[in-house]
Parts: structure tokens; C-alpha cells; sequence
């Protein structure tokens, strides 16, 4: 019984199963989300393809600091980011299937975009749910300070997404965005940087970051805190032009809605090494 | 446990020298770089907002339709249109209606909805007619709208 247990067999099965778990919990907000089925179909086809293309190197970096050990093995973590969105691909399915909302009856160009937009979320969701779930821990590479460095701000790119895909779909993000005048635009730019600051702090305090004890406070808010609040408002002007919130509109109003979405992303952005 | 802390840190710190023969508190000119342009980014966004807070007028949102092409098809011709609001507020659920005219006598009206006219946006719809706009008086006006 035990040797079968450590089989690589084995392992791999429940490495899969933590995988079909972590898409789960990481995709059911988009996958229980309408506006994502109506994405499936209206969506721009140029837009999702460089989405799903975008995807493949971002797991696949993912997939290198989820890792065991720091060797830089770019086809293990290339296969691995593949099994993941594999993992994504046939999770959305089931999902979809079983609520219904793709069927046989629907044109293939449908039933495919609806599940090839949530198959994005669903596989960053299995790859981290096989190694969160697997008691490993996602983590900033120990390399020279340029990597390092590179990679804090490349899981900060994950953080963001993870909250903002939940949220970048719903019609409310623009609704808001109208709602707001620019006064409010302006103070929620200044609330996300100094949320954004009070966890990089904390993660000060839980020795996890990389800054040293002695760093003054407007270096680490230049080098972490406004340059991961700039990445959470790329990755919200990102995927609100892919998902086409942004057509037609003028500057003013495409300026609002990335603040209102960056505010979540900023968020997700700086707890990633807490959430991650 | 403070003490095995510090003593981590230094052969965190040590381990770094080693390798590449200088301590990792210095922060790298690639960081200073990313850190300055993201302020700098930050800022203009403020000031691109605090801008607009001062020059936007009492909004109201002004909604202008210009219509492209009539396209015929089986079941009715599609009048394409553009609405374009110059304003600077939003308008939410903004019906716009089309009739075609012969003389005073309305011969038939089209109405479609759009959830919302951003301040500055610019939306496309058509309108679909049986009769063929062509023989007729065209026209198209915005009826009404929401605030959002």
C-alpha cells in the first residue's frame, strides 16, 4: 500500500485532482458569472485568441515558481503549464455542461468561445491549486536582484489577474465608472496606493518580503507599492480591452473604468504573497 | 527567536555576497527605473482626472445620431446608425426612435434601446423597416433617457 502510494502514477493522479480543485475554486465566480457566457459569443475573435496565446507563456512562468527547486527546466515547466490548461479546458466543460449552458444543439463557434474564455482563469486556477494545494508555496525566485525583483513584480501580475478577472466581466465595473465623478476617480487612485502600501508593509513585518530591515519607507513605496499599482492598472486596461469594455469610448471614461478595476487588482496584486 | 531571525537574515545576506560578491539590500537601477516611471504614471493619471474634475461643464449628456447606410436584406432594411454623445455626462437606456414619413402621415416607426450613451462615446445600432426607407421621409431622434 505504501509503495503504490508513492507511485509517479499516483502522484500524478492526485496532482491532477488538486488541479481540477484549484480551477474550481479560482474560476467558479467567472464560470457562475452571465456576462462571461455572453463574452463567449460576442467577444472579439482576435481579442480571446491573443488572450488564450498570452496564457501559455503566462502559466508557464507560473508553473517555473510554483516549483519544487530553483532548476530552470523550461519543458518540465512548459508541460506542466500545458497539463494545467488542460486541466482548465475540461473543468470549464463540466461546469458548463452541467448548468446547461453550452449544449449540443449550439453552433460550434459559441460553445467553443464560451468555454475558451473561461479556460484562462480555470487553468491559472489549476496550477496553483497543484501546488497550494500540495503544501508547496508560490515564491519570488532567488536569483540575482534584477530577478528577484522581476519575478515580485511577476507574482504580482498573477495577484492582479486573480482578482480582477473575477470582477473585469460584470457590467457594474463600467456602471461605476459612470456613476463616479472624477474627484472620486482621483481619491480611489490614492486609496488603492496606500491599501497597496499597508500590505507591503505587512509583509514586511512577516519577514516574507525581500526588502531589508533598514529600507527606508518611499523606497519600498516607489519600488513595490506604485510600480505593483502600475501592473494592476496594465493588467486592468488589458483585459477590459480584451473583454471590449473600452470600445468607442472616450478617455475620460476608459481612465475611470481601469481605476475602479484597478482597485480590486491593486489589491490582489499586493496581498499576492499572502493569498498566493 | 529574534536572534535566529538576525541570523537567517545575515546568511541570507552572506549567501548573496558570495554569489555575486555584493550584499541584496542595494536595490538594482532596474528597480529605481520601474519605481520612477510608475510615479510618474500615477501622477499623470491624478492630474489627467483633477484636469477633467475642473473642465467638465454641468453635465448633460448631448446626443447626436448620424446614419451610415441602409442595408436591404430578406425581411426588412436595416438602417445603420451611429450615436454619438458630445456631452459629458452618461445616459442610460437612451430610446431612440425612427419613423418613416410621407408627407404629415407617419407610414411606420422603429425603436431600439441602448443601455447606456457614455459621456463622449460613441454607439452603433440600426433600425429594421419593412417598407423601404428610400420612397419615404427618414427620420431618427433620441426620445428620452436615464440618468445611470
Amino acid at each position: 500500500m505504501k509503495g503504490s502510494r508513492r507511485s509517479p502514477t499516483h502522484q500524478f493522479l492526485v496532482g491532477l485532482a488538486r488541479g481540477f480543485g484549484g480551477a474550481l475554486i479560482f474560476a467558479l465566480p467567472m464560470l457562475m458569472t452571465m456576462e462571461m457566457w455572453w463574452l463567449g459569443f460576442y467577444l472579439d475573435r482576435f481579442r480571446l485568441a491573443l488572450l488564450l496565446i498570452v496564457n501559455i507563456p503566462l502559466l508557464t512562468l507560473l508553473s517555473h515558481h510554483a516549483g519544487f527547486e530553483a532548476t530552470f527546466e523550461w519543458r518540465e515547466d512548459l508541460r506542466d503549464a500545458l497539463i494545467a490548461y488542460g486541466i482548465g479546458i475540461v473543468a470549464s466543460v463540466v461546469v458548463l455542461w452541467i448548468f446547461g449552458i453550452i449544449t449540443s444543439e449550439m453552433p460550434l463557434d459559441e460553445t467553443i468561445g464560451k468555454i475558451a474564455i473561461q479556460s484562462m482563469p480555470a487553468s491559472i486556477g489549476a496550477l496553483l491549486g497543484r501546488s497550494q494545494l500540495g503544501g508547496r508555496k508560490v515564491k519570488p525566485e532567488k536569483g540575482t536582484p534584477e530577478e528577484t525583483y522581476a519575478s515580485e513584480l511577476f507574482l504580482m501580475v498573477i495577484g492582479s489577474l486573480f482578482l480582477g478577472l473575477n470582477l473585469a466581466p460584470t457590467e457594474e465595473m463600467v456602471l461605476i465608472s459612470y456613476k463616479m465623478t472624477e474627484w472620486q476617480a482621483a481619491l480611489l487612485i490614492l486609496l488603492s496606493v496606500m491599501l497597496m502600501h499597508g500590505f507591503v508593509y505587512a509583509l514586511e513585518f512577516k519577514g516574507e518580503s525581500t526588502l531589508g530591515p533598514d529600507t527606508p519607507w518611499w523606497s519600498a513605496f516607489l519600488r513595490f507599492t506604485l510600480a505593483g499599482y502600475m501592473i494592476s492598472i496594465l493588467v486592468s486596461l488589458y483585459v477590459l480591452w480584451t473583454f471590449g469594455r473600452m470600445d468607442g469610448q472616450a478617455a475620460t471614461q476608459i481612465l475611470m473604468a481601469v481605476v475602479v478595476l484597478g482597485f480590486p487588482a491593486s489589491l490582489g496584486a499586493a496581498a499576492a504573497r499572502l493569498i498566493l | 527567536m529574534a536572534s535566529v531571525k538576525a541570523e537567517q537574515k545575515e546568511n541570507r545576506m552572506h549567501q548573496k555576497v558570495d554569489q555575486k560578491g555584493k550584499p541584496n539590500a542595494k536595490p538594482g537601477v532596474i528597480e529605481w527605473i520601474v519605481g520612477t516611471i510608475s510615479a510618474l504614471l500615477v501622477l499623470a493619471m491624478i492630474a489627467f482626472l483633477l484636469y477633467q474634475a475642473f473642465n467638465s461643464k454641468e453635465g448633460i449628456p448631448s446626443l447626436v445620431i448620424n446614419v451610415d447606410q441602409v442595408m436591404s436584406r430578406e425581411g426588412g432594411h436595416h438602417v445603420e446608425f451611429r450615436i454619438t454623445n458630445e456631452g459629458d455626462a452618461t445616459a442610460a437606456e437612451v430610446l431612440v426612435k425612427g419613423r418613416l414619413r410621407d408627407g404629415d402621415q407617419v407610414v411606420e416607426e422603429r425603436e431600439v434601446t441602448f443601455d447606456y450613451v457614455p459621456g463622449g462615446a460613441e454607439e452603433r445600432a440600426a433600425l429594421i423597416f419593412m417598407n423601404d426607407p428610400a420612397g419615404y421621409d427618414l427620420e431618427i431622434l433620441p426620445s428620452g433617457y436615464r440618468e445611470p
